[in-house]
């Protein structure tokens, strides 16, 4: 849903030394704005204060619907 | 847990994979001489022409290793698969097959819920209804 909306699946972000989780979230510029996402750096789960490596991977996850049951009846 | 004891348990078959799952391919990954049982489960889809399933693969399947992985560990399995469908999975299909061995049913049971249930609210993989033409992301819940 985010790469519909990005137009993109993966981006480059150039960010200061000491960067963290939510300065690359602030550098997309509302990209993710009302979806309630969790963070993940290289595949682990993060919160906004872990900080970034140059070529880490970020990863926004929105909430997550793997598993069975489709259709709206839950 | 130490390594010691680590090494002898094999790590938890995992894949995430965009063709049609198999229940006995799944089941035939746990066989072991020590166990008394296998306890398998298939997630299908419902109510729905088709549902179309995205992951982030990588993170999904080691993930859902360290899922099987403590499963193993907490209720003593001989071993545990998962594999998740990726791609269109049409009504009635399964989109998720967890299966368990352990020496006695109760374990077996145990882990296999525990897989399933966690394995929903924690890999990274997401669902679309398609409807007469009609898409749809399904909600779904935050992680941990």
């Amino acid at each position: 849903m985010l790469r519909e909306r990005a137009g993109r699946s993966e981006l480059t972000l150039e960010l200061p030394e000491d960067a963290r989780v939510a300065d690359a979230l602030a550098e997309l510029h509302g990209l993710a704005d009302g979806v309630p996402l969790v963070m993940a750096v290289n595949r682990e789960y993060a919160d906004e204060a872990c900080p970034l490596d140059p070529g880490d991977e970020l990863a926004l996850i929105p909430p997550v619907s793997g598993g069975c049951a489709g259709g709206a009846v839950r | 847990m130490t390594a010691g004891r680590r090494s002898v348990v094999p790590a938890p078959w995992v894949r995430v994979s965009g063709e049609a799952l198999s229940l006995d391919e799944v089941a035939a990954r746990v066989h072991d001489p020590r166990a008394g049982a296998i306890v398998s489960f298939q997630g299908v889809t419902r109510q729905v022409e088709l549902l179309h399933y995205e992951a982030y693969a990588e993170m999904a399947e080691e993930r859902m290793g360290t899922i099987a992985a403590d499963a193993v560990e907490r209720h003593g399995l001989c071993a545990a698969a998962v594999e998740h469908r990726v791609g269109e999975v049409p009504l009635s299909e399964p989109s998720v097959v967890v299966a368990v061995s352990a020496p006695h049913r109760g374990e077996a049971f145990a882990g296999a819920r525990e897989i399933i249930d966690r394995v929903k609210s924690e890999a990274p993989i997401w669902k679309k209804e398609v409807e007469g033409g009609d898409e749809r992301w399904v909600d779904g819940t935050r992680p941990r």
